[in-house]
């Protein structure tokens, strides 16, 4: 044992070399790279908590989108306290600094404002 | 011994699977035939149509669905959308010669065959009886198209540069269209563009509401004047119905 032990070290410490760079490039990596969101214009919570927000959206607005489209039920996307993709820039003016800063750095490609206008 | 013995038990085994599963089979079809006859009492959306005070040259509800609704109409006649267009009918009999100016629209069937033929059911009859086609899903495969008796569905060959009304979107290029008596201003509260439209020019000769409520103006309306539907002999049950044609 004693015999092998400085080349089990320098083994380990071989295969150890990868996750090391890895974890130091994620650590190093510039901080330019994080897309700048554009803060909302109203000092008022979103529809959901931000954390929500950021995982489900997409989600949350399917949902919405069934309502509207199978069931006729609007009352969540109409009034005042409206909510829905046409909602948004109530508070998120510019879709090129808000929902094309995340999507285009992740190579999400949409088809919402095709149709749309935001 | 074993052997006949074996060959009951199998038999006596094969013949209580087989009724286990023809059992629910049983059962279902009766119940489905069940549901389908009730009776309903909820909101269902028609149209009438009074061809006695639809002006010969007037085109205020097509000009307003496509202003409405974002229909791509560029001029090309191959190609423009119509989700409510006017014919001219002439009658070919020498006895009793007319001409009448009829708007046509998808009829809302209760009996949609466009949304039987829709493979993925982009199109789907509400509950509130309104047929409508979900962008979102359509795969524009056009089968609809080609199921609907009325000529009421449209494809979208290219996007429609222009937006005029923002708060409706606009259809991609790929996708099926047609009327959905304007189902985003119906859950408001509010009249179908092309009804507020011909109201606004005193033609008034469209009606929307509520056939299920007896006491609504379009079931009156139904009640006292002779109506007619389109191709009534397919069974597709439509629900727009024509005064004087």
């Amino acid at each position: 044992m004693n015999r092998h032990r400085g080349m089990i070290v320098a083994a380990l410490a071989f295969m150890a070399m990868p996750m090391l760079y890895a974890v130091l490039t994620f650590a190093a990596r510039p901080v330019s790279e994080q897309p700048w969101l554009e803060p909302p214009l109203a000092n008022t919570t979103c529809v959901l908590p931000r954390e929500r927000m950021r995982y489900d959206h997409m989600r949350y607005l399917k949902s919405l989108r069934d309502q509207v489209m199978r069931e006729g039920r609007r009352e969540q996307v109409t009034g005042e306290h409206a909510q829905g993709i046409g909602s948004c820039k109530g508070c998120h003016a510019h879709r090129e600094l808000f929902c094309d800063r995340c999507h285009e750095r992740s190579s999400v490609r949409l088809d919402c404002f095709g149709c749309h206008a935001y | 011994m074993h052997r006949r013995r074996f060959l009951k038990a199998s038999a006596v085994l094969s013949a209580g699977a087989a009724g286990a599963y023809a059992l629910p089979l049983l059962t279902s079809f009766k119940s489905s035939a069940e549901t389908t006859r009730a009776p309903s009492t909820k909101l269902r959306w028609g149209m009438v149509i009074d061809l006695t005070r639809c002006p010969d040259n007037c085109t205020a509800c097509v000009d307003a669905c496509k202003k409405e609704n974002n229909v791509n109409t560029s001029g090309d006649k191959l190609r423009d959308i119509h989700r409510i267009r006017k014919v001219t009918l002439e009658s070919t009999l020498s006895a009793a010669p007319a001409r009448k100016s009829v708007p046509l629209l998808c009829n809302h069937c209760d009996n949609p065959p466009c949304a039987v033929a829709c493979p993925i059911k982009a199109t789907t009859k509400r509950e509130d009886g309104i047929v409508i086609v979900d962008p979102h899903r359509c795969m524009g495969c056009r089968y609809c198209m080609i199921a609907c008796p009325y000529n009421a569905r449209h494809f979208n060959f290219r996007e429609n540069p222009e937006q005029p009304n923002p708060a409706y979107p606009k259809r991609q290029h790929g996708v099926a269209e047609s009327c959905n008596l304007c189902a985003h201003l119906l859950d408001q509260g509010k009249r179908p563009a092309c009804v507020d439209a011909c109201a606004n020019v005193n033609a008034q000769a469209l009606t929307v509401g509520d056939l299920n409520d007896p006491n609504s103006e379009i079931s009156t309306l139904i009640r006292n004047h002779p109506v007619k539907r389109l191709r009534e002999d397919l069974g597709t049950e439509p629900k727009v119905f024509y005064i004087g044609l």
